[in-house]
Parts: C-alpha cells; structure tokens; sequence
C-alpha cells in the first residue's frame, strides 16, 4: 500500500473521531444497522451494545415528540398587569434617582471650589434683578407713550409718579437748549457770575448811557417789535430804557427760553416771566418782561430779588 | 398609517432592550410578549409544575429586567443572557428546597396521573409524559436543566453553553449522560406500559 494511502486513512480517522453530540445526532438520524463501520466502532465505545443503542434512541425518538405535544400553558395576565405597574414605579423611581444623581453631581462639583459657588450664586441674583428690570421696562415705554399720546393724563401720571420718565424727557430737552444758551452767552460779553443787581444796574445805566438799546418785551410781540411793557404795565417814555450794544456781535440771535426751563430750573418765582429773548440785529438787544417792574423797584430803591434771580439763572444755568 | 407594534416586532430582542434603557414601555411590552410564555413554561418544567412558583418566578424575572435594564450588555446575545438569568433564579429554588424536593415530586406525579385520564395511545402518552416528568425530577439540576433547555426548549448547544457558563463540549456530555440515565429509568415504565395496555385490552 502506498504511504501516502495511509497517511489518508489515518487522517480520515482522526476526523471520524465523534463526541457526544454526535451521539445524538446518530441516535436521532439512524438506526444501529444503518450506521458506518467507523461509526458502530465510535458507538460501542459508549453503549453496552446495539440494544443500548436501540433503546436509546426510542427513548430519545419519545422525549422529543413529548416535548412537541406538551401544550405551553400561557402566564397568567395578572403577571403582565402587575410588571407594567413595576414599570411606571420603576419609571419614577428612575427620574428621581436621576434628578438626585444629578444635583449630587453639581453639588460635588461645587464643594471644593466656594469662590465659584459664590461667583455663581451673584450671577443668579443679577439675573434675577436684570430680568425684572427687562420685565418692567416695557411697561414703562407703553405708559410714557400713553402719556404723550394722551396730553391729559400728563397731569395724572406726573402725580402717580409714571410721569418722572416724561419729566426727565423734558429736562433733557431742556439741557439741550440750557447748553445751547450757554454757547450764546459763552459767545457774548457777559458779565461774570454771579451779579448783584447794582452791578446789573450800573452796567444797564452804562449801556443806556453808549446808547445801547434793551427792549423788554413779550415773547408774542418780539416779532412785531413792540414791548409788551407798553400794555402789561403801561409807563412813561422816559421810564423805558432802550440800552442798544455796539454792532460787534453777530448779525442776529434769538434765543427763546420756554416755560420748562423757568420750570426745570427750580425758579418758581419767576413762573410768571415768560419768555427772555436776546435779539441782536446789527446790535445786541435784550429784552425782560419784567423791565417795568424793575423799572419801578430801581428807581424806588425797592430790592428786585427776582431779577437777581433771573441773572444767576441766566449766567450759571449751564 | 403606521402603528407602533409592527416597528417593534420588526425589532431584535438587544434593540429592545437598548428602548427599554431609555425607558420604553412599548419595547418591555414587546419583550414580555416574545418570552413570558416561553420563561412562563420553562419555569414550570423547572420547578416540579408548580404554577405558583412559575408565575412568581416569572415575574421575577421580568421585574429584574425593569429594574436594571442597563446591566445587560448590547454586545451580548439577549436570550441567552435572560435564560442564564433565570436559569441562576432556578438554582438558587433548588438549593432552598433540596430538602422538599422529593415532596414536590410526588405531588406533581400525583397531578400529572390524575388528570391523564384518556384511552388507548393517549393514555400511553399520558403515562409516559408522568414518568417522564417523574424521571426529570430525580435528575440533579444540571443534567435536569440541560435537558429541559435542549428537548423543551429547543435551545442549541452553544446557546446552553452561554446560558450555563461551560464549554459545549460539557453541554454535549451532559445530554449524553442524562439520555442514558432517562433511558434506564424509562425501561422499568416501558415494562409497566405495556402490562397495562395488556391488561386494557383484554
């Protein structure tokens, strides 16, 4: 026989070396008679003998269409009934133990680091102050806009205190026009701050006496060129005093003060002056609606302590 | 439009199980769907058909599943990671009740006699079922597991190694071995069988 036919059957040997599974695969597929030579070998090696083998293999035939007759019985439905009620208290549970794992988490992170814990802990509270003020400020705008859309309720919100927004509008306005005196004044010759009313007066004297000319007037008739002395508080010619300024300042200049800035100014008493317009057309001329009065408080040597208030105003408003 | 079954049967039992981490009540209804018979059945086998135990065990099983679904790994095969677990469930009932196991025995023997009630070739069957059940039950608990896992539930060698935690080639001996042991406990019936068809049919 050739070596190499050997070396064949000694390998196919090896692979016809069975295991106990495949004791069962022959039991189940084969009766002892069909099996192999090498097979029958493999089976005696385990079983007493082919009766063994027969028996066993009944036995096995019978365990298994057992097995497939055996009806499955079916849980009952409480089992189902009582694990989906496990389920959701187990859903529960679990979002609980989640939320506490998570804050412990944050906690941890926050014990060894306090500066941060404080840090953070005034952020909040800013957050929190910061939002309210975004909360309110809206509401604020829409009343202030009902107020200036609604001229009557200006007198109501002024008293409820919604109206100090308005209050402050107007006063911003008013330091506009305050800091557009102030260029005018700054640009004239002024005399410095603060005058007595005798300086006030000497000067005025002066001016009369270089012929320069100050029309005291209402603000209705500055136009027209008439002095509202005439009618308010009707005098002589000789008691009106026209003091006119070189003609080195600007060609002309009006500058109107409102009833605000009588009024944002604190000047109380001098509500009933309305209007001080300095006009200068080849000349600088001033005009006080209060010239008859001071006129008269002058030359009776009476104190003109409005005046005096007046000028401070007028030289120290910006 | 589609509903929400169909999508989850067309799952496999580790996607499943995947859902019910995060919680999915549909995918633990799906699941329970799929294997609370089989376990339900496997239990009963195991635990001497004990209904009550079975149901309990049951719901055991599928409480610890709800409980810490995340302890399953999705690399791992579901099936048999459940039966293992049940399987484990099983050992430790038969540790406890070593000592009543011989008592259980002979009630379900009682049971399965008493309800197989019939004529003929059923009768044979019923009877062979008993002593089957009877045989099973003398059996120690590994070569009784093997046996169910293998011939009832129809398990493969390698899934029975996995749920066993042996090689296959143990899982393959132990079948082997049972077989035979069945085979010798089974003959004295064969003998009793057919002396009571004798008798029948006379």
């Amino acid at each position: 026989m050739d070596p190499l036919d050997n070396d064949k059957i000694n390998t196919m040997k090896e692979n016809l070396k069975y295991d106990p599974e495949d004791l069962e695969s022959l039991l189940l597929h084969k009766n002892f008679h069909e099996l192999y030579p090498e097979e029958k070998e493999f089976v005696l090696r385990h079983m007493e003998g082919p009766g063994e083998y027969e028996s066993m293999r009944k036995t096995l035939l019978d365990v298994i269409e057992s097995s497939r007759n055996e009806p499955w019985l079916e849980p009952d439905a409480s089992i189902k009934a009582n694990l989906m009620k496990h389920y959701a208290s187990e859903e529960q549970r679990g979002f609980t133990i989640w939320l506490n794992t998570l804050f412990a988490q944050v906690a941890e992170w926050f014990k060894p680091q306090p500066a941060l814990r404080y840090a953070i802990a005034g952020l909040a509270v800013v957050g929190v102050v910061v939002s309210i003020w975004l909360v309110s400020k809206p509401q604020q705008e829409e009343l202030l806009a009902e107020n200036i859309t609604n001229p009557a309720n200006q007198s109501e919100t002024s008293e409820s205190g919604a109206g100090e927004t308005q209050l402050q509008a107007s006063q911003s306005e008013n330091v506009k026009l305050a800091e557009e005196v102030a260029d005018l004044i700054a640009e004239a010759p002024m005399p410095p701050a603060p005058v007595s009313m005798d300086m006030v007066s000497e000067n005025l004297t002066e001016e009369v006496n270089e012929a320069e000319t100050a029309v005291i007037r209402e603000p209705s008739m500055a136009q027209s060129g008439q002095s509202a002395d005439a009618e308010d508080m009707p005098m002589s010619d000789n008691e009106e005093k026209v003091l006119t300024e070189p003609a080195t300042v600007k060609d002309q200049e009006t500058i109107t003060f409102s009833d605000n800035v009588v009024q944002n100014s604190s000047v109380e008493t001098l509500s009933e002056i309305k209007t001080v317009e300095i006009t200068s057309k080849s000349k600088r001329s001033r005009s006080v609606s209060e010239k008859a009065k001071w006129s008269q408080e002058k030359n009776s040597g009476a104190p003109i302590a409005e005046w005096d208030e007046l000028f401070s105003l007028l030289y120290t408003a910006p | 439009m589609t509903t929400g079954k169909p999508t989850y049967r067309s799952l496999s039992d580790e996607e499943l199980m995947t859902l019910l981490a995060r919680r999915d009540s549909k995918a633990f209804e799906e699941l329970y769907e799929r294997y609370s018979r089989l376990m339900y059945n496997y239990f009963l086998r195991m635990l001497w058909k004990d209904r009550e135990k079975a149901r309990d065990f049951t719901q055991d099983l599928f409480s610890k599943v709800v409980t810490r679904p995340e302890s399953f790994d999705i690399s791992k095969n579901f099936k048999t990671w459940f039966y293992s677990i049940a399987h484990n469930m099983c050992k430790n009932e038969y540790a406890k009740a070593e000592v009543r196991k011989n008592a259980h025995s002979e009630l379900a023997y009682t049971t399965e006699t008493t309800e197989a009630v019939g004529g003929g070739k059923q009768l044979d069957r019923d009877h062979f079922n008993a002593k089957l059940e009877e045989a099973l039950n003398e059996l120690d608990e590994i070569k009784k597991t093997t046996f169910v896992l293998r011939f009832r539930q129809e398990m493969s060698i390698q899934e029975i190694s996995e749920v066993m935690k042996c090689s296959e080639g143990t899982v393959k001996s132990r079948i082997f071995y049972t077989l035979k042991q069945l085979n010798e406990k089974l003959k004295v019936f064969e003998g009793i069988a057919m002396w009571i068809l004798w008798i029948m049919t006379r």
